[in-house]
């Protein structure tokens, strides 16, 4: 009796161990690598609060980015499976024809992002930029808007210095007085207009033809194997914007919305309302008529817009492919 | 249980056993040994890599995104050079980056060698020197990036002093241990002969260590190369770090391993040039 369990002790210990795994496998939420950005935008009320864990039943990791270009090399990389990225280095990475796919328009960026001036760097008019330092993250969004801005300005590119910093090395050189404006956005923007003014923002140089959005993008092979979890995700997204757009008046300083926007974007209370209305944050319904043809032509005149500055070689004859209006279709029904 | 024996039956050798081994001896001195020199095997190592890369890219296992092939980047190599990419060309990209690695070893030279020396010469310069010495060391220049940015701002200056930053400890401590290391014998010998206290530096020490302080220069240049991306970080609108950084962000593979294949070239210039030094001032070092 005792040496026929002994013989069969390894083929019950394996047993043992497979019902074990598939016990653990089976209790344990499956999990995301999500990238945010420090934006200021109603979402991160629903990102503090855990709305989207509990919407999905996934365990979400939540990892902080400065900007989108890193955001898109960790998607590139595949650990990220969704980012939050601006249209600019969404465009060059569609045109790198990364396999991704935009799920949502974030944010219509207007007053948000903004080209400041130091006080006492001698500049009043735009052409007073020129053989001026202007710092701004490369790739961005505001980079973007800054060489549009200067087209506009008839000012060539050449005939300023325009520098590669990150937003919080932005702060710091600003202090010094090393550099004469930024394009950037929160907290840095907030940080440099205290000492500076407002040449220009997103919202002017949309009109002058050079719209700029952030935007939810995921990875295609992510969206194939989970449309559940990016519809879910669509949806809490999309609730956590017309909440804004319903209730955003009653969202003020000291309100809980101001706080969790706070520490999730490290943005002063005070200028978290001004912050908000810099910006669209579409609903639902309107998501789907966007995915549906603005965002594409938007993608294919920022790529255009690129290739024209030499930032990229070509651009793709569509950017269909990387544009989903699908899961915000889908959110809108449930 | 069995007994276990062994019987070791005796070797038996050819009457004639001699003659035969001397015989086989003279054969094989007869016959030369075809070796590979060291030089044949890193050129072949380099090629089966080259090779590997190629069939790689070649057989389409990976995405052009991901690894380029050694082609796609032989030809960004040639249109970088005559085009430029972020506006300079490849060359004004190098020159940059020699010119900073270059300004941070000078003045690596001229303050970690005399520290290096003084510390091992006097206990109290070492009690002052040696912490501070040992306190940053360890900490990778990225740490300390942003207090760089804060207290010289975004000049040449701070991408210089990173990478000086990053050469001073090695060649400070490698010139300690040369200093340490010299034979007493030859410190009496000249203090007998009447040598000033610089007299002994110039003419005793300083020769003893100059082994250990080549070592140091190779090893704080090889640092220093590989903190020559970090540096460029800080506002650069020109360097390699500054061109495989935008490339990255605009995920531009070829001009990011270019810019990868160039530093390594320059290093290993920089490297094999310091060994030519080493040899030809410092023959004896290394020999019984």
């Amino acid at each position: 009796m005792t040496a026929n369990i002994l013989k069969r002790l390894p083929v019950l210990a394996v047993a043992t161990v497979v019902a074990v795994l598939t016990g653990q496998a089976w209790a344990e939420p499956q999990e995301v690598n999500i990238a945010y950005q420090t934006v200021v935008e109603p979402a991160k009320v629903a990102q503090a609060d855990g709305v989207y864990e509990k919407a999905s039943g996934w365990k979400i990791n939540w990892k902080k980015f400065d900007s989108g270009a890193d955001v898109i090399t960790a998607v590139a990389s595949g650990d990220i499976q969704v980012g939050y990225v601006g249209s600019s280095p969404l465009a060059a990475a569609a045109t790198r024809e990364l396999p991704i796919e935009t799920i949502l328009v974030a944010a219509q960026i207007g007053q948000a992002e903004a080209l400041v001036v130091r006080n006492g760097s001698g500049i009043a008019t735009a052409q007073d930029l020129i053989g001026k330092k202007i710092a701004v993250p490369f790739v961005s969004t505001t980079h973007y808007s800054l060489l549009a801005a200067l087209k506009h300005w008839g000012i060539p590119a050449s005939k300023v210095q325009i520098l590669n910093l990150r937003p919080q090395e932005i702060a710091a050189a600003w202090q010094r007085g090393d550099i004469d404006a930024a394009y950037v956005w929160d907290p840095a923007l907030g940080k440099v207009k205290e000492s500076g003014k407002v040449l220009t923002n997103s919202a002017e140089v949309a009109k002058w033809g050079a719209p700029t959005f952030d935007a939810w993008i995921v990875r295609k092979d992510f969206a194939q194997q989970h449309p559940d979890f990016v519809t879910a995700f669509v949806k809490v997204t999309g609730k956590a914007y017309a909440d804004y757009r319903a209730h955003g008046a009653e969202w003020k300083a000291g309100s809980p919305q101001f706080e969790k926007i706070s520490r999730l974007t490290a943005a002063k209370q005070s200028d978290i309302a001004e912050l908000l209305a810099g910006s669209g944050f579409p609903t639902l319904t309107e998501q789907q008529q966007l995915l549906s043809g603005p965002t594409v032509k938007a993608l294919a005149a920022t790529s255009s817009f690129l290739q024209e500055q030499k930032k990229v070689e070509r651009v793709l004859p569509d950017y269909q492919p990387y544009v989903n209006p699908a899961f915000a279709k889908q959110a809108a029904l449930q | 249980m069995s007994e276990l024996s062994v019987t070791f039956a005796p070797l038996e050798l050819p009457q004639d056993g001699g003659e035969q081994l001397s015989s086989l001896q003279q054969q094989r001195r007869a016959v030369p040994v075809r070796r590979l020199s060291d030089r044949s095997v890193t050129l072949l190592t380099v090629f089966c890599l080259l090779g590997l890369w190629w069939l790689v890219t070649a057989s389409a296992l990976v995405p052009p995104l991901f690894l380029p092939s050694p082609l796609a980047v032989l030809q960004k190599i040639k249109s970088v050079a005559l085009d430029g990419f972020v506006d300079a060309t490849l060359w004004q990209h190098t020159a940059t980056s020699v010119a900073r690695v270059l300004a941070a070893l000078l003045l690596a030279i001229a303050t970690a060698i005399p520290i290096g020396i003084l510390i091992g010469l006097s206990n109290r310069a070492r009690a002052v020197f040696d912490p501070l010495i040992e306190f940053y060391r360890p900490i990778p220049p990225l740490a300390y990036l942003p207090l760089i940015v804060i207290w010289f701002g975004i000049g040449e200056l701070s991408k210089v002093l990173l990478i000086y930053l990053a050469i001073f400890a090695p060649l400070a401590i490698a010139t300690l241990h040369g200093v340490r290391r010299v034979d007493q014998n030859r410190l009496r010998a000249a203090q007998t002969l009447g040598a000033s206290r610089w007299q002994l530096i110039r003419f005793v020490i300083l020769p003893s260590a100059v082994p250990d302080i080549l070592t140091g220069v190779r090893i704080g240049l090889g640092v220093g190369w590989s903190t020559l991306v970090a540096a460029e970080l800080i506002a650069a609108t020109r360097g390699l770090g500054f061109m495989i950084q935008s490339a990255a962000q605009f995920l531009v593979t070829d001009v990011v391993i270019m810019g990868i294949l160039v530093i390594a070239l320059i290093a290993s210039a920089f490297e094999y040039g310091l060994r030519w030094l080493q040899r030809k001032y410092v023959p004896w070092e290394g020999r019984t």
